[in-house]
């Protein structure tokens, strides 16, 4: 990548925050996905979107269907995922099914 | 005259004004009634007194001799619109003629059938019995019951005898008809629907042409059920379904059974559009059912037994839940070549129903195309990757591959993850231990990578693949903690020593008892086993003691 990398102690780039609470599955997915869709029209100064995933109490193949269309959309809108205080089911999970590098990945926008 | 009249005047105009889809009235310029059809009668006559007086009798409501005169003084014509108590909203478009009288259509919130209010008892406008009959319709999703119902009730109540004729597939004529009182029956005559006068048209959805204009004596044969002797009338009505036409209802009357009045045919077309939606919504049910049957046919695991001296067992128990298909799947491949590795697989798409189920058949249908290049599992699973990738969606599936081999006495197992839970392999001690293959999911990254892991077998001992089903199965105590890997662990150590079908049937019973009446996913569960000491001799395709 060229050009100076951001420091991560300078001001954080402008982002919205979306809390996960409870199951991630094919019942609550789609309020996620509409959540951040919802968010990302509403503040397009937004560089970032963040879940926080400390309230997330499960995650199934269907939430992380949706985590995988999520960083589908953020990236196609030039913005960055991030997946904030994931707990150590979700940390399983990712690492289970070989996707944490693809969804934590730092993609940065050009 | 600058205008001619738009229908024929004095005698012939009542005639004329009875045949009006519409309920039509005709005011002279004083704001008397000079003509009225009969629905027009009784949508003006007073509530309370429903009766039939000749054309010309008759009071014309305060609201429309208002809307009349001051028309006849110059006002604008539009349309004035009114509530009904019996009829709902009703608006009058009038239509001024030279001669200073106006004609007055009528048109209803429900088309021409909201200002047909019910006679007391009996008659063609009979409410009770519409909606009577519409239970009876409504009240299957088989297709022929609905089509047998419908016969049997109009033959009973609209006229001698009827028959509904389903839209023609190919060169053949499906009718099912009935006779007064009778019971209906199905047939089917190679025969053009253009043979009966207005049958095409109606089967194609065109609006019913009136009886009077139907030449009864060209019916033919075929049509007419046995014991309704000559044709008298008939009346043929299109059944209208959700976009295509359902069929078309032909009604029959005997010589000696009169003609169908206007009445009687406005009740059969009310009939015929509750007849039609019942029908077309039992047949959208029977298709996504059928779809359904198939779907679950071609997607039922293999019975799996005893192959090249390994021995496979399978279990698969579908989630109970509305959508019945799941995305769990397993396969054994045997290898053309008698020493050469079978391709066994076992895995899980996400998400649930149709979806799923289809993704589910695309992944076994690539994974079997691929069968000649099982020795590389990365290989195959980057191909199944690229297969299923689409930007569409992030469905994707995650499985495992055991490539199986029998040497010696011993048996071989390449396993590779692909985003699924490692393999439990049980050692005739009963160590459980998980493989540690560890791979990718596929079908949504751009790039799958799979570790492999080669695990032997000695006889006795076995190599468990599951789905998350039974590790993510809730239950137990509190109704919502999960089975767990380690209580799938501890129930395998128990399991050791026991032959491959034992093991699943034991996994499956566990899950069960632990989910109890519990909703639950689907669940999979194969087992892979080198057959025990002494159990080496083949007895029809199944392990047996040797002799």
């Amino acid at each position: 990548m060229s050009g100076p990398e951001r420091a991560p102690a300078a001001a954080p780039p402008a982002a919205v925050t979306v809390p996960v609470t409870g199951e991630l599955d094919h019942e609550s997915c789609d309020d996620l996905l509409r959540a951040v869709a919802e968010l990302l029209a509403a503040r397009p100064d937004a560089e970032a979107v963040r879940l926080d995933c400390h309230g997330m109490s499960l995650c199934d193949s269907m939430g992380l269907s949706v985590l995988l269309q999520l960083r589908r959309d953020v990236d196609a809108a030039g913005r960055r995922l991030l997946l904030d205080r994931r707990p150590a089911h979700l940390e399983r999970l990712l690492h289970l099914t070989g996707t944490a590098d693809y969804l934590l990945a730092d993609h940065r926008p050009h | 005259m600058a205008f001619p009249p738009i229908f024929p005047p004095a005698t012939a105009g009542a005639e004329f004004l009875t045949g009006s889809p519409y309920p039509v009235a005709v005011l002279d310029p004083a704001g008397g009634l000079r003509h009225a059809s009969p629905a027009a009668r009784r949508l003006l006559a007073p509530p309370a007194d429903p009766q039939h007086g000749d054309a010309t009798a008759g009071p014309v409501p305060a609201w429309l001799r208002r809307a009349h005169l001051r028309l006849a003084g110059g006002g604008r014509t539009g349309v004035v619109r009114h509530s009904d108590p019996l009829a709902g909203t009703v608006e009058a478009h009038p239509s001024p003629q030279a001669d200073g009288s106006v004609v007055w259509w009528f048109v209803g919130a429900d088309g021409c059938s909201a200002v047909l209010p019910g006679t007391a008892g009996g008659g063609p406008c009979d409410w009770e019995l519409l909606t009577r009959l519409s239970g009876l319709l409504l009240s299957s999703l088989n297709v022929d019951r609905i089509l047998e119902t419908a016969a049997r009730q109009a033959a009973l109540h609209l006229a001698d005898a009827a028959v509904v004729v389903s839209p023609p597939r190919g060169r053949t004529l499906r009718f099912v008809s009935a006779l007064g009182g009778g019971d209906p029956v199905h047939r089917q005559v190679r025969a053009d629907p253009a043979e009966v006068p207005g049958l095409a048209e109606a089967l194609r959805g065109f609006p019913p042409v009136p009886s009077r204009w139907i030449d009864p004596s060209a019916t033919p044969d075929w049509l007419v059920p046995e014991g309704l002797g000559r044709v008298g009338s008939v009346v043929v009505t299109p059944l209208p379904g959700h976009g295509v036409p359902a069929g078309a209802l032909v009604l029959l009357r005997g010589a000696a059974g009169g003609g169908f009045d206007a009445d009687e045919e406005v009740f059969a077309r009310m009939f015929a559009a509750r007849a039609g939606a019942a029908v077309s919504a039992a047949v959208m049910y029977s298709d996504q059912a059928s779809v359904t049957d198939l779907l679950m046919r071609e997607l039922l695991p293999p019975r799996l037994a005893h192959l090249n001296g390994v021995d496979f067992a399978g279990g698969y128990r579908a989630s109970v839940d509305r959508d019945r298909i799941g995305g769990d799947f397993y396969d054994v491949h045997p290898s053309a070549e008698p020493d050469g590795e079978a391709l066994a697989l076992l895995g899980d798409v996400s998400g649930k129903g149709l979806e799923a189920a289809v993704m589910t058949g695309k992944v076994r249908n690539t994974l079997h195309a691929l069968l000649p290049l099982a020795d590389d599992h990365q290989r195959v699973l980057q191909l199944l990757n690229r297969a299923l990738l689409t930007s569409h969606h992030t469905r994707f599936a995650s499985l495992v591959l055991a490539s199986v081999r029998r040497e010696g006495e011993r048996v071989r197992v390449r396993l590779s993850a692909a985003g699924h839970p490692a393999p439990m392999v049980v050692r005739a001690d009963g160590r459980v231990t998980p493989s540690s293959t560890l791979g990718s999911i596929v079908g949504v990254l751009p790039e799958a990578t799979t570790r492999t892991d080669t695990v032997l077998l000695d006889p006795g001992e076995a190599c468990v693949l599951y789905s998350d089903g039974i590790t993510e199965a809730r239950g137990g105590p509190t109704g919502r903690e999960q089975f767990g890997d380690h209580r799938l662990q501890q129930a395998l150590g128990e399991c050791a020593g026991m032959p491959a079908e034992a093991i699943v049937e034991r996994v499956q019973m566990l899950a069960s008892q632990w989910i109890r009446d519990g909703r639950h996913d689907d669940m999979a569960v194969m087992v892979i086993a080198a057959p025990p000491r002494g159990h080496l001799a083949l007895v029809g395709g199944r392990p047996g003691r040797a002799a």
